[in-house]
């Protein structure tokens, strides 16, 4: 607010001491050029201002400004300095008080009074909250329960509360960090609200949190309700913490079907990375999906997976498929590594001509076991295309 | 003569209009960015399996000074899945020896093909040791330029994103992870590429390719190289982002979609400045196939490059830049005020041609015509100082606010002397600009009489 009024102050200032100014400024000029543009009389609002004027305000203004950034920064750095030191100050309380709780030693009331009196202002309770997450994200189970008596004792909830009800989405944000990491289920119905929020951020932040606080049976119901994509950037978030936080998987493939393709395209991965399958011919229908980029994942998970009985649909559709697609295809069929795909990979690497098509084809040939050898030691012996480099670079032990 | 006058008045006035703009649009993308991504863990992205893999390419030419720093650093960048590929440009001094000998490089019988032209490519060497299985070593004949060399790596890179660098840049450890998010987001448009904030590293202190401490360069130059490089990504380049109409990502890094960069035709060796040319061919390549797409731009700071710290590198380095802006504005005029380039035609394309391709000429011109009227007796000196003046004020306003940026966002510089410093470097920023202007003329004479090759910069390392 202050450098505002500086500047305002500097800004109106200019005009009155211009005045002077500028009947010099004017007389000076008068003769050259007086027809140019520089010297148009501009007139606003009916108070005549020359060009000058605009000028010398422009002038004051900029190094007003100048001014008003020096002071902000290095009031800027003298406030971060005292606030580094209050942290620190107020983490030694806060860790005491931390310590006593998970050690089961009761607090007094008086004790409490004292942090609340503390606590008197947000950016010292947020300090507070998370310093309780952060060990609430070290310590097993029993503890989080401690953890959370203290934060509700203290009344840390009613920040929080606060937090959920801001129009500011980062506000949210936090408030629902917060929930999710102290275990608190109370305010889901809240969270859900955001699910499907137009706000990228804030809408990954919910489904997290749904995750989190939700049973493990109905941990990923939030699938079935997503309207907006469900962004790689969101998948791989949601599954770190899968890991992270040890959730048990729920079998994927029952939201396979969503009409969202990018939920479809999650629980592919997600397939994968489970190594679930309980019905073949869910996968089977993915490959036949009106959206391509699921068609390619698909193809990839029938590889990851090893399912041997969908060779035959890989092939069948190899010929229609793009590019990229085919490339996928080759390398499942490898993955998979079914000998009796050898002649339907002999025929991709004679027929194609792009050079990653053939060496993914030689790949794949080079190892369904004994039959693939046979088979690379006559394409060894064929004058027929460049054999010979492929197989080369394929058994070529540095690069693959 | 009157038409001169109120030529340049509008000019400048539409500049300086445009320049606020600029500062609007950046304010509103940081702002923006800085709340989003508060709130993001990198950490997942990095170590995630379904995180995208990228092959980093980085040309190498005469580099022996750093080249194995270089290869190490980047051996232990926070990403699960990337390839280096180092391609050694036909060096006339023992890069490639020390590279054979340090990594264990032995040949391999490497099957690829030229998708895209460069020199021969005399063979590709893998490292025999585990440790640097991530590691290739691509050895050429001499091409010229980094665009041959980049397109070399680009013919036998394996991944669906390529990260392009120079070799003696510094990456942050988590900069793939940070490059990689905006093509990860879900967006209505297709992301071509992602660039990041490249900072200055003179007079930082180096260790084992990391940056230890970061100070503000010593000298003048360097100095103001890094006032005027905070400006130009803080302020520029986040706000063209915002608009839609950035039109460059710096080589020292950037990360691209290789498809679209092959199929719009790799790096022009033609071209200078090879890395703007780049970006406005895929963004023409896209454009005209009607196809939706992005260029993007993150404030964080990602790499870190050595400046040049003499006047004739300086001179040599401004001069080739002014050459490789004359050749890619050429060389894509087709995309002047064309809508179906969208706001890069209608308003980044202009933006370079009239005020980074010829306000520095324009300027040039009238220091030469201020000179004659202060010889002929024609100026009015009051009007001048003040006029003077106002420009002075305008040019510190500006970097003042790339300081305020710089101080709200990442403040890097974390001694209060290094950012007085910095502020007062602005004061003295102005008078240095004639020969910022002459760099440029140079620059254009240079084009017009047909100039090629990069000239010479000295590098004298960090500390």
């Amino acid at each position: 607010m202050i450098p505002i009024i500086v500047l305002l102050v500097l800004f109106f200032g200019s005009f009155v001491m211009q005045t002077k100014y500028n009947a010099v400024i004017m007389n000076a000029l008068t003769g050259h050029g007086a027809e140019t543009l520089f010297l148009k009389q501009l007139s606003v609002l009916g108070t005549s201002f020359a060009f000058m004027n605009l000028l010398i305000g422009s002038i004051v203004l900029c190094f007003g400004i100048m001014v008003s950034i020096l002071v902000f920064v290095l009031f800027n750095r003298n406030r971060m300095e005292k606030r580094a030191k209050l942290k620190e100050e107020l983490l030694v309380i806060y860790q005491e008080l931390i310590l006593k709780s998970l050690e089961g030693e009761v607090v007094t009331e008086e004790k409490f009074k004292k942090i609340r009196k503390i606590c008197n202002n947000r950016f010292k309770r947020n300090i507070l909250i998370d310093q309780i997450i952060d060990v609430a994200l070290m310590m097993p189970e029993d503890a989080l329960s401690k953890l959370r008596k203290l934060y509700f004792d203290l009344k840390l909830i009613n920040d929080t509360k606060r937090k959920l009800r801001s129009l500011k989405w980062h506000n949210k944000i936090k408030a629902m960090k917060e929930l999710a990491h102290l275990d608190i289920g109370e305010y889901n119905q809240k969270i859900m609200k955001h699910i499907n929020s137009k706000n990228d951020i804030l809408r990954m932040e919910a489904q997290i949190a749904m995750v989190r606080l939700s049973n493990e049976s109905n941990a990923f119901s939030f699938l079935e309700n997503l309207i907006h994509p469900f962004s790689v950037w969101e998948q791989i978030t949601l599954h770190e913490l899968m890991v992270e936080a040890n959730i048990t998987p729920p079998y994927f493939g029952r939201w396979l079907v969503s009409d969202n393709h990018s939920v479809g395209m999650f629980c592919l991965r997600m397939m994968r990375e489970y190594q679930q399958l309980k019905n073949v011919e869910d996968l089977n229908n993915m490959l036949y999906h009106p959206n391509n980029e699921v068609v390619k994942l698909a193809i990839e998970v029938v590889g990851d997976l090893k399912i041997e009985s969908l060779t035959h649909t890989l092939k069948k559709i190899y010929k229609e498929m793009p590019y990229s697609h085919k490339l996928e295809i080759v390398k499942s069929l490898r993955k998979i590594g079914s000998p009796n795909t050898i002649r339907f990979l002999q025929n991709v690497v004679d027929v194609e001509n792009d050079t990653d098509l053939q060496i993914e084809g030689v790949k794949a040939i080079n190892g369904m076991g004994e039959k693939g050898q046979t088979q690379l030691k006559k394409m060894m012996n064929s004058d027929y295309k460049n054999y010979k480099i492929i197989i080369k670079h394929v058994l070529d032990k540095k690069i693959n | 003569m009157w038409f001169f006058i109120n030529f340049v008045f509008l000019f400048t006035l539409v500049l300086f209009i445009s320049y606020f703009g600029l500062g609007y649009f950046s304010v509103k993308k940081l702002r923006k960015y800085l709340r989003k991504n508060s709130y993001v863990d990198y950490n997942s992205v990095a170590t995630s399996p379904l995180s995208p893999s990228v092959s980093i390419i980085a040309p190498a030419y005469n580099e022996s000074a750093n080249v194995i720093d270089s290869v190490k650093t980047l051996m232990k960048l926070h990403y699960r899945n990337f390839e280096v590929i180092i391609v050694n440009d036909g060096s006339t001094d023992n890069t490639f020896e020390l590279l054979k000998d340090t990594f264990k490089l032995k040949k391999c019988n490497y099957f690829f093909e030229y998708k895209i032209p460069c020199e021969r490519i005399k063979g590709i060497y893998k490292s025999s040791s585990q440790e640097f299985s991530k590691l290739t070593v691509v050895d050429k004949i001499n091409g010229g330029c980094k665009a041959d060399a980049s397109n070399a790596g680009l013919n036998v890179c394996k991944n669906e994103l390529v990260l392009i660098m120079d070799a003696d840049s510094v990456i942050e450890p988590d900069s793939i992870s940070k490059l990689v998010k905006p093509f990860l987001e879900e967006k209505k448009k297709k992301v071509i590429g992602t660039g990041g904030v490249v900072r200055i590293m003179n007079s930082c202190n180096v260790e084992d390719g990391k940056i230890k401490k970061i100070n503000l360069p010593s000298k003048f130059l360097p100095r103001w190289q890094a006032l005027e490089y905070t400006r130009a990504f803080l302020l520029g380049r986040m706000a063209w982002s915002q608009l839609d109409g950035l039109l460059l990502i710096s080589g020292a890094m950037g990360l691209f979609n290789k498809e679209i960069l092959i199929n719009s035709g790799g790096y022009d060796p033609k071209a200078i400045g090879e890395d703007m040319e780049m970006v406005i061919r895929m963004r023409r390549y896209m454009a005209e196939r009607n196809e939706k797409y992005e260029v993007t731009y993150i404030p964080d700071p990602l790499c870190w490059t050595e400046v040049p710290s003499d006047y004739k590198s300086l001179e040599s380095q401004r001069a080739r830049w002014a050459r490789g802006l004359v050749y890619a504005l050429r060389k894509h005029k087709v995309m002047f005020l064309n809508k179906k380039y969208g706001m890069l035609g209608l308003l980044g394309y202009p933006f370079w041609l009239f005020f980074e391709w010829l306000a520095p000429l324009l300027a040039f011109i009238g220091f030469g015509f201020t000179i004659y009227l202060a010889i002929s007796g024609s100026i009015n000196w009051e009007f001048f100082g003040l006029l003077y003046l106002f420009i002075y004020a305008f040019a510190i306003f500006m970097s003042s606010w790339s300081v305020l940026f710089e101080e709200l966002t990442f403040h890097k510089y974390e001694r209060k002397r290094d950012v007085l410093r910095l502020l007062a470097t602005a004061f003295i920023e102005p008078l240095i600009y004639p020969m910022i202007a002459w760099f440029s003329v140079k620059g254009n004479w240079e084009y017009i009489r047909g100039v090629e090759g990069w000239g010479k910069i000295v590098k004298k390392g960090a500390n």
